[in-house]
């Protein structure tokens, strides 16, 4: 038993939820505040992937970006890149799959607060990049914990669509999840064991670590 | 207030879901105050003043500056108009202390500007010693004077005060407003408010806008709103009490008379002379009020003179009248006029 798939899986999970963090939390604001015809399909379009099997994700991504697509031909002549079977194919399925429960539980954090807080703040002449900042962020800095939280846990269990993209090499795309799978398939019920053991403490530890940095503040939000 | 002169155009409409506002005026003075009941559109026009909500169309010109206008294609964003606005609720940041919400707007100064500026808020709204609070540790007073701190430290061009005193009971409510006139003149910043409360209205501005239904009923001088509504309409939103029909045909007229110029006097139940009926009294502390009913059939309220509180007697009969020249009329027939 090594432990390539721990790192491999921690690797993607991570990176896979700092870029959902990037774009989710600014995008859940922004649909938090919106007004515009459509809001409603946007939103419906976001939550797509939380209702769709993963390997029916997996399956869109592959014609999105595998080789015989043309955003993968492009980037396979022009930068020699591939996300298929490598771990940044991992990512983007992980990055896939676990943003939607980011975005709606961040959503529904700034919408619970009052929109005057950021009126006020637009009025003392800050920008909407500092309203989001210093206003919107910290009142809902407790949900938007909550969904960093179960985005970087939904990527850790990420199995459907990471099979599908970067598929199981051991030492190389093979992540936690997967590894579980071949060993149990195989037959070697202590790997399976251990490894099961592992990934349940290192996920449950994650989210103990994420919700202590939740203060007390955001706590009504 | 200094001689600074100052002046306020607006003429605008906005559709805001089912609401039309369609509101014009002019003030030329350095306290201005929207007068009307809730719905009427007040805050929806403060909003727009502040740029926290575009008009559909129409402009916004405060001294020689255009704020908004829908012609010149123009919408200064909220965070550069440089107007002050005190919230309802007050909205201070409850994550930031007091000083942290106060300095709010002054991000970009030097620090040694912003210090002094600190200082001299926080002596000029007698904030010693709370410093360092959140808002949920302040009583409602001190909330408002940390909210009128943050939103005057930038040193805005206009200050908008929505309902600032609605929030508060009547004792501090009374000291706050007095307060808040003498702040006022330490300021030298022209005001704009919102209110429903005459009293707040009369206190505070010295022109007038009384809107209603999304339309400005009146606008112009204090004095001359008060003294001389346009409409009975106007006549009800700035305290005149007793509004009724009188005359028929073409002599049909609506009257207005304050309760204060009003007389009542008792008559012993054998005299003749008797036009009313007291039907109840109303102590407001400053007045004393009976509320009288005519053999006419109309209601009417009549301030009363203290010396005679000892012998008031529901049931009497009383001579009611308007004082010489103090009614008010407008030709037409106003129906079924509620009293206030």
């Amino acid at each position: 038993m090594d432990w390539d798939a721990l790192r491999i899986s921690l690797q993607v999970a991570i990176t896979s939820t700092v870029l959902a963090t990037l774009v989710g939390v600014p995008f859940a604001w922004w649909l938090a505040r919106a007004r515009f015809r459509g809001r409603g399909l946007v939103s419906a379009l976001v939550l797509a992937p939380m209702v769709l099997p993963p390997t029916v994700l997996g399956y869109y991504l592959l014609l999105a970006v595998g080789r015989r697509s043309a955003l993968g031909a492009f980037l396979e002549s022009v930068f020699s890149f591939s996300f298929v079977f490598s771990w940044t194919g991992a990512v983007l399925a992980a990055f896939v799959v676990s943003t939607p429960f980011l975005v709606r539980t961040a959503q529904a954090g700034f919408e619970s607060v009052d929109s005057v807080y950021e009126e006020a703040a637009r009025t003392l002449g800050r920008s909407e990049f500092s309203v989001f900042l210093h206003i919107a962020l910290p009142l809902a800095r407790r949900s938007v914990l909550a969904g960093i939280a179960l985005a970087l846990a939904r990527a850790l269990g990420e199995f459907g669509a990471t099979l599908m993209v970067a598929g199981n090499l051991p030492g190389r795309t093979q992540t936690m999840s997967v590894a579980i799978y071949d060993a149990v398939i195989a037959g070697r019920t202590s790997d399976a064991r251990v490894l099961a053991i592992t990934l349940t403490f290192v996920s449950v530890g994650l989210l103990v670590a994420v919700g202590a940095g939740a203060g007390p503040w955001g706590k009504r939000s | 207030m200094g001689e600074a002169l100052v002046s306020l155009t607006v003429d605008i409409r906005v559709q805001a879901g089912g609401f039309l506002l369609d509101t014009a005026f002019i003030s030329q003075a350095a306290s201005t105050a929207i007068l009307g009941a809730s719905g009427a559109g007040k805050s929806l026009t403060l909003r727009t003043i502040a740029g926290l909500q575009s008009p559909t169309s129409g402009h916004i010109i405060q001294g020689k500056r255009t704020l908004f206008s829908s012609e010149a294609r123009v919408d200064i964003p909220a965070r550069r108009r440089n107007i002050g606005y005190l919230f309802q609720d007050y909205a201070l940041f409850p994550h930031l202390t007091v000083i942290e919400n106060m300095a709010f707007g002054l991000r970009g100064c030097p620090q040694s500007d912003q210090r002094a500026t600190m200082v001299r808020m926080v002596d000029l709204l007698h904030l010693h010693g709370l410093e360092g609070r959140l808002p949920a540790g302040l009583s409602g007073g001190e909330r408002q004077r940390v909210a009128l701190g943050r939103a005057l430290a930038p040193h805005p061009g206009l200050l908008l005060l929505d309902e600032p005193f609605s929030a508060l009971d009547s004792p501090s409510r009374e000291a706050l407003i007095e307060e808040f006139i003498m702040l006022r003149e330490a300021i030298d910043i022209p005001t704009v408010l919102v209110t429903h409360d005459v009293g707040e209205a009369y206190a505070l501005a010295e022109h007038l806008v009384v809107m209603g239904q999304g339309r400005v009923l009146q606008s112009g001088p204090k004095r001359k709103v008060f003294h001389h509504p346009c409409s009975p309409e106007v006549a009800r939103l700035v305290g005149v009490q007793n509004i009724f029909n009188q005359g028929h045909g073409d002599k049909a007229v609506v009257v207005g008379v304050r309760a204060g110029d009003m007389e009542a006097i008792p008559c012993g139940t054998s005299r003749s002379d008797s036009n009313a009926t007291l039907t109840q009294t109303v102590d407001r502390g400053v007045q004393l009020l009976g509320r009288f009913i005519t053999t006419s059939g109309i209601h009417l309220l009549a301030e009363l003179d203290r010396s005679l509180a000892p012998d008031l007697v529901l049931g009497s009969k009383w001579w009611v009248h308007a004082r010489q020249g103090t009614s008010l009329t407008w030709p037409g027939v106003e129906h079924a006029l509620p009293l206030t």
